[in-house]
């Protein structure tokens, strides 16, 4: 998939790529409703999730710096169809999340007209699609251009508001004034973990996802072996820093019940500003928060579409999906995307019935990340046995034990967050937790199989490597 | 582009395995949300939660002012008992608000429901023009009784 140009990204690139996927404003008010106890969950999606997604994806990606990304890496540890699967289940993943992503630019977009067009079905399309599409041109012109506005995208959209809440969150600390939160106490930070709150930690351990995001653009990289453990350490240090110190700033200025994300994101930064009197940011900071939601969509756009453009090029897809233009990017796969993410988003927004559902859905995208991160635990743990021997630069240290740590405790996070997802949420009283699970689990593995039928149907004329080796 | 209907199978498979997916969810889950005209406000919710024996620690009124179609809403600490409230510890946090149209209360909904890819514990009931939002609530016994005092609302209404 490379374009054949000179190597596009370096460290810099690759960390703001993951940060762009991962770190995201929406989550500060959600979480900040937790108070103190929300330093102690994001504790618990570091430990069990960010730190070793993050470790593995610095030796998988090091160890196996080709293009596909978790393709390429759970191919090697268990095989062609099962690398198909994970990088299916990524990118399906998308094709039902990308309504909700472009939902959220286009409600925080007309803040910067009207917040009342937010509810307008036909501007919120019409913003949609500009976005969708826009994000989409911008990949197909390249890793480079594509890097570029990333880059500057989770810059301006992400850090700089991010750092803009802490900084004037600390300033209000130290005033003096009154805190929104009870008096500090350690025992406070301490999540309580019980039946009830055992569906949190699914949601703890999603906000970091896409932490693997950067092993997608492995062939751009211009010396993987050194630039991917430094671009993981750099990008989980500013998403853990950012997201924990944001969230606690929102919670000791604004009150806890101003804080709900019924009322939508810019709600909350508005009660935020009005403690500041600093109202008339609002507006700036709908522009940057749309800016830093159309880098997030870019990554994870480009990210598993290079990887199932990787998966046709090997003959798995037929050549539509391996076209690539001058640029290197995916045409087939990102053209095919934007296709069924514009059917998805329609049916999303126009129809009440599936709008109503449409939780079920993102719920549906939990259970395909599940497998994704799952394929690629046992991946890193498998591989340390199968291929030993495989330079890799950056090694997790520990040897075979540090490994099993590493690799274990992310699969159990990610199968707990799998069992936790297939219960309902109590809004669904009219389903039984059977028939729920039963459903989520039909529906995901309907996201999931795709590529057995693709398997199924190959064709020795699909493998444009061959032809191109016979050619020559 | 390879010529042949086989090229384009795969991707009628992809389609087709999406609007499955939906329908699924749509047909099988999901439920139409209430009517707007469901004539539910926030004074019978409360009268619910005292009927219930559930008592309200914390209390307050919910000021936004920046979201489009909000008419009202209040806040509720709630607990089993508030002797032994620590609001460190919230047993359940409940939002009660009310919207001037369809269109504003179904976004609401949206928003809070879409805003993390999962919701975990947190739970959204639609009855009319209000919506009752429970989040960051760590207490399973307190979240199941509030469950049943609104149930009681619709039984006392006769649905919605």
């Amino acid at each position: 998939m490379s374009s054949g140009k000179s190597k596009a990204l370096g460290v810099f690139a690759l960390a703001m790529i993951n940060v762009a996927a991962v770190l995201s404003l929406r989550n500060y008010p959600s979480m900040a409703i937790y108070g103190w106890s929300s330093i102690g969950w994001y504790l618990i999606g570091t430990i069990a999730f960010l730190i070793p997604l993050t470790l593995a994806g610095a030796e998988l990606a090091t160890g196996w710096p080709q293009g596909g990304g978790v393709y390429a890496w759970v191919r090697e540890a268990f095989g062609e169809k099962a690398g198909f699967i994970a990088v299916f289940c990524e990118w399906s993943n998308n094709l039902v999340w990308f309504p909700t992503v472009l939902a959220f630019i286009a409600s925080t977009f007309a803040y910067l007209f009207n917040p009342e067009l937010a509810n307008d079905n036909m501007f919120m399309f019409v913003v949609m699609m500009v976005a969708f599409w826009g994000t989409t041109i911008i990949s197909l012109m390249g890793e480079q251009t594509s890097s570029r506005f990333g880059s500057f995208g989770v810059i301006a959209g992400s850090i700089v508001p991010a750092i803009l809440i802490i900084v004037l969150g600390l300033a209000y600390w130290f005033s003096g004034q009154p805190i929104s939160l009870p008096p500090f106490s350690w025992s406070a930070t301490l999540p309580e973990i019980n039946i009830s709150t055992l569906p949190f930690i699914a949601t703890v351990v999603l906000l970091f996802a896409g932490m693997e995001m950067a092993g997608f653009h492995a062939l751009e990289v211009r010396n993987p072996q050194k630039d991917y453990p430094k671009a993981m350490a750099v990008s989980s240090s500013i998403i853990f820093l950012l997201t924990v110190i944001g969230t606690l700033a929102i919670a000791i200025v604004v009150p806890v019940d101003q804080l709900s994300l019924a009322a939508g994101l810019m709600q909350a930064f508005q009660s935020f500003l009005q403690a500041f009197n600093l109202s008339w940011l609002l507006v700036p900071l709908a522009l940057l928060v749309t800016l830093g939601g159309l880098a997030n969509l870019a990554s994870w756009l480009a990210g598993p579409a290079l990887g199932l453009g990787e998966v046709a090029a090997r003959g798995n897809m037929p050549p539509f999906f391996a076209r690539t233009n001058k640029n290197g990017a995916p045409t087939g796969v990102l053209i095919l995307q934007a296709a069924i993410g514009t059917v998805v988003s329609m049916l999303y927004l126009f129809i009440p019935s599936i709008s109503a559902a449409y939780w079920i859905l993102s719920a549906m995208t939990v259970l395909l990340l599940c497998i994704v991160y799952l394929f690629v635990f046992a991946a890193l743990i498998k591989l340390r046995y199968s291929q030993p021997d495989t330079p890799r630069a950056f090694k997790i240290p520990g040897g075979i034990p540090g490994i099993w740590v590493t690799g274990g405790v992310g699969f159990l996070a990610c199968l707990i967050t799998f069992v936790v997802s297939l219960i309902p949420p109590g809004s669904y009283e009219h389903v039984s937790t059977f028939t729920y699970a039963i459903v989520m689990l039909a529906g995901t593995a309907i996201l999931a199989l795709p590529p057995l039928v693709f398997l199924r149907l190959r064709k020795p004329s699909w493998n444009l490597q061959t032809k191109k080796e016979v050619q020559s | 582009m390879a010529k042949g209907s086989s090229s384009y199978i795969p991707m009628a498979v992809v389609l087709a395995a999406v609007l499955v997916a939906v329908s699924l969810a749509v047909f099988l889950i999901g439920g139409p949300r209430s009517g707007f005209e469901n004539p539910m406000n926030i004074s019978a919710f409360e009268q619910a939660l005292q009927d219930s024996g559930l008592q309200t620690c914390v209390q307050g009124d919910v000021n936004w002012t920046a979201t489009p179609g909000f008419v009202y809403g209040r806040f509720y600490e709630i607990s089993s008992n508030c002797s032994t409230f620590d609001p460190n510890r919230p047993e359940a946090r409940v939002w009660v608000l009310e919207f001037s149209n369809l269109e504003a209360r179904d976004a609401a909904v949206r928003n809070f429901e879409t805003s993390r890819r999962h919701i975990g514990p947190a739970i959204a009931w639609v009855k009319g023009p209000v919506v009752i939002l429970v989040d960051g609530s760590q207490r399973t016994e307190v979240v199941s009784a509030l469950r049943e005092a609104v149930a009681s609302i619709e039984a006392h209404r006769g649905g919605g």
